[in-house]
């Protein structure tokens, strides 16, 4: 009688967990896994002028490796991509750093504002840097009323620099916000030890803050670097040819292009690199310590 | 040197934003220097200018729904994260949750756009809201994580002792104290489907939302003065949720 009791709870319990992620998981499976399912298959297909057809090839994997411009580009994503984390995580690091350490006053409303561009559409951010680097725009402006230069200077739109900058403009406040929360909740008391043990305060950051944040820097290697890789609104609006992206390249196959396999492929082989890296840090962390730490 | 930090940190933060706002005011066909003279002539241009109307119509909703949508989604699996600590699957229904968030827009955007037609649903708003309601979906979740996690369960166990069903429970004593939470999460929501566009432009059909509408027109120079101004509006919206989702965590803190 009791064991059936338990039985009828214990399956009204999974009922409840079922029904309650019911409409996630099915939105998950339906608009994520099935999706890209899809573009698996689609990778192993060829196009005919208008027509897909349904017959297996590696052609197209043979073909990421054959195009001169694939790989290279692909190259340049992943520096892009580097320099925009490292970029972000030295920006918002000492921000997030004195924010929980130093400063007194004003720390919520500080932290709130940096809310503010995180809240902004990001192709409105892009937008605000493709005026001010543009041609015509402020900064050139700028620079020739102050008649610093005789003509506008090309060098900081439409150029992988400009994408680097932008990109880490919109990124950076995002990382305060988990690298705040890891400095925050550190026990002060192991720095004292650390310098009563006579560490520098350089030693004492390395061995003991560095390390207890590392939840907070993997949040940003895995919430800046893999969306980056695949970036191409920003290098579209001020990145130019030289900061054209693997994203572009994407993007170009599904609609000018129109070659949606070799494109699925091409998308494939990425996501397959930022899967790996995924797996290996969450692996590295948990998936409940970075949930934590958003 | 914090101090010196922390003000040119603000400064690179801010100033981009703030310089998108005071040209949109420029009386010059060109968005630069000189700053001619002070006009809202650009603002009058944007509300006289039916496309930009129609694309901030649809924008408002596609948001609308896709908030509709993933709020209670995200708020029904929070419920069963924060209350079930083990059950089968946990970790792979978190790791699920994580990878719309992290994986790069293109890939979303191309696997729908190939996936809506396969299955031959035509591309329109409705496809837009199907899309976004996936990116939206585990921000709502983890925003509602985060309030559940501090929810105290003792007021649920005095309604039911006092002889309250499940439902009744529910809807007189959880409902009003998740509340504030809720709107916070539905604000979120809106505020991601509203900016997005990266996935928006793979799966909108004829009709575009706003971003995908800017993200266009970009690149003619005539149209920039007038993108300025509806992009310095669509800044000033968004401080404005911020503002009402900071209101809403104030009153919960309150009480």
């Amino acid at each position: 009688m009791r064991d059936k009791f338990l039985q009828f709870f214990r399956r009204k319990v999974q009922l409840r967990i079922f029904s309650g992620l019911s409409f996630s998981l099915s939105w998950f499976l339906l608009f994520l896994i099935v999706p890209t399912a899809v573009i698996f298959l689609y990778s192993f297909w060829r196009q005919e002028y208008i027509s897909i057809i349904p017959q297996f090839t590696i052609d197209n994997y043979a073909q990421f490796l054959a195009n001169p411009i694939h790989i290279p580009l692909f190259l340049r994503s992943l520096v892009i991509s580097a320099a925009v984390t490292m970029g972000s995580i030295g920006l918002a690091y000492p921000a997030a750093y004195f924010l929980a350490f130093r400063v007194r006053k004003y720390k919520i409303p500080l932290l709130l504002a940096l809310m503010g561009p995180f809240w902004t559409s990001y192709l409105l951010i892009v937008y605000a840097w493709k005026i001010i680097l543009g041609y015509d725009g402020i900064l050139n402006s700028l620079l020739l009323n102050l008649r610093l230069v005789e003509q506008p200077a090309d060098l900081l739109l439409y150029s992988p620099f400009a994408v680097i900058i932008t990109l880490i403009h919109i990124w950076s406040p995002w990382l305060v916000f988990p690298l705040y929360a890891s400095l925050e909740k550190m026990d002060k008391s192991l720095l004292e030890a650390a310098m009563d043990l006579g560490a520098t305060p350089t030693q004492a950051f390395l061995r003991v803050t560095l390390p207890l944040t590392w939840p907070g820097l993997v949040v940003a290697v895995l919430f800046v670097f893999i969306p980056t890789v695949g970036e191409f609104v920003t290098p579209a609006l001020v990145g130019g040819p030289q900061g054209y992206m693997y994203g572009n390249l994407i993007e170009n196959y599904f609609h000018l292009g129109f070659n949606w396999p070799l494109g699925s492929s091409l998308a494939f082989i990425m996501l397959a690199v930022v899967m790996v890296m995924t797996l290996l840090l969450l692996r590295a962390v948990g998936p409940d310590k970075v949930m934590e730490s958003l | 040197m914090h101090f010196g930090y922390m003000v040119f940190y603000y400064a690179f933060t801010f100033a981009p934003l703030i310089i998108l706002v005071i040209f949109s005011f420029n009386d010059s066909a060109r968005v630069g220097l000189p700053f001619k003279a002070f006009t809202l002539k650009w603002y009058a241009e944007v509300l006289s200018d039916p496309t930009i109307l129609s694309a901030i119509a649809n924008s408002l909703l596609v948001g609308a729904v896709v908030t509709l949508l993933s709020t209670p989604g995200g708020t029904a699996a929070a419920f069963v994260l924060v209350r079930h600590q083990s059950f089968v699957g946990r970790k792979a229904f978190n790791t699920l949750v994580l990878i719309p968030m992290v994986i790069p827009p293109v890939i979303v955007g191309i696997s729908l756009l190939t996936f809506f037609h396969a299955i031959g649903l035509e591309l329109s708003l409705v496809t837009v809201i199907l899309a976004h309601t996936l990116i939206a979906l585990p921000f709502s979740l983890l925003v509602m994580v985060a309030r559940l996690i501090g929810f105290d369960r003792s007021l649920e166990e005095a309604a039911m002792d006092l002889g309250a069903d499940e439902l009744t429970t529910f809807l007189k004593v959880t409902l009003p104290l998740i509340f504030p939470g809720l709107l916070a999460a539905a604000i979120l929501a809106f505020t991601i489907s509203f900016g997005e566009v990266a996935v928006a432009f793979f799966t909108i059909g004829y009709q575009p939302t706003l971003p995908v509408y800017i993200f266009g027109q970009v690149r003619l120079p005539t149209r920039l003065p007038v993108l300025t101004a509806v992009s310095a509006l669509a800044l000033s919206f968004s401080a404005l949720l911020v503002v009402a989702s900071e209101i809403t965590r104030r009153i919960r803190e309150k009480k």
